[in-house]
């Protein structure tokens, strides 16, 4: 890509608007969509050249407030791998495709089922019997196709986990269930990148963020049974541990540090009580 | 965590006032105790 000419397009192709830093050039979806096909390009990569020169995506003006102008680029240029695209997955790949993440890489190998339907952003009655991985590739698309998610239909083990990792700024641990925690998370560590997790019982949850080779949830929890199986995983629960998972993985890729590195936030939605815990 | 009846297996992650602590924690009083469960579900 020529990213002179891509940039002269950009600009004949911007409206002066307000945006959070004053009257800027602003540039809508349609005029992105025609300069990332023209000079074979993804997206995200039109938008953080624009907004890198001063142009703001109209799509991201409402966040823009609390997300920088340098950090929304941190993030359109973020590459994200991402284990699960049940409850806690499905709505991070909606929070993150709104948001603006540039590359997403997923995985999961299940198809939706009606027990699903309680809580799973990406679950419907159109999609039930479907791949998962298929759902989250038609959702992604339909928010923002500035966004390039893969999504693979596997179960991985411990290798295919490494290999899912390789070159991506965070992990992303969206599993149900303990079996798996243990070896995601000592794959982020060999990779070197940092693991945002969560997981759910009833109106119980936590968040944790676990920097390489350090204490996470993944040593603590074991791999057996598991309290959501008689405490169920109600949608509220389910949305709140996801979101907060996808504040530190937007915080991680505009280069802050993660207040819950080495911590768990523990959260009771009956008292309510959200308690931060160090490991 | 006998007396309440609960197995020591039952608890996973056991804090006393928000840091991490162990079976052998002593306590003293006001100290705020938590005993988690496993917890997995997404």
């Amino acid at each position: 890509m020529d990213e002179g000419d891509a940039l002269e397009v950009l600009r004949s192709g911007a409206v002066e608007d307000d945006t959070p830093d004053g009257r800027a050039p602003v540039v809508s979806h349609d005029v992105i969509s025609r300069i990332a096909l023209h000079f074979k390009a993804a997206g995200w990569q039109i938008e953080a050249l624009a907004l890198e020169n001063g142009i703001y995506p109209r799509r991201y003006l409402r966040s823009m407030n609390g997300i920088g102008r340098s950090e929304q680029v941190g993030m359109l240029r973020g590459r994200v791998s991402q284990v699960g695209l049940g409850g806690l997955g499905g709505l991070m790949v909606e929070t993150l495709a709104r948001s603006g993440v540039g590359r997403i890489r997923a995985v999961d190998g299940d198809v939706f089922e009606e027990s699903n339907l309680n809580r799973q952003a990406l679950s419907g009655m159109n999609v039930l019997g479907r791949p998962k991985a298929e759902a989250a590739v038609e959702r992604c698309r339909s928010i923002n196709p500035s966004v390039e998610l893969s999504a693979e239909a596997a179960f991985l083990d411990r290798a295919g986990f490494l290999k899912l990792l390789e070159d991506c700024d965070v992990a992303v641990d969206a599993l149900g269930g303990l079996r798996d925690r243990p070896a995601l998370q000592e794959a982020a560590s060999e990779r070197g990148v940092p693991l945002v997790t969560g997981a759910l019982a009833g109106w119980t949850g936590y968040v944790g963020v676990v920097m390489p080779g350090q204490l996470g949830p993944g040593d603590i929890m074991g791999t057996d049974d598991s309290a959501e199986d008689s405490l169920g995983c109600p949608a509220p629960t389910v949305n709140l541990v996801s979101s907060i998972m996808a504040r530190e993985v937007m915080r991680i890729l505009t280069g802050k540090e993660s207040p819950l590195a080495g911590r768990m936030l523990i959260i009771d939605m009956n008292g309510p009580t959200f308690e931060t815990v160090s490991l | 965590m006998k007396r309440l009846d609960i197995g020591e297996d039952e608890v996973h992650l056991i804090f006393v006032n928000s840091a991490r602590a162990g079976l052998d924690t002593e306590l003293k009083d006001g100290d705020r105790l938590g005993l988690f469960p496993a917890v997995g579900g997404g």
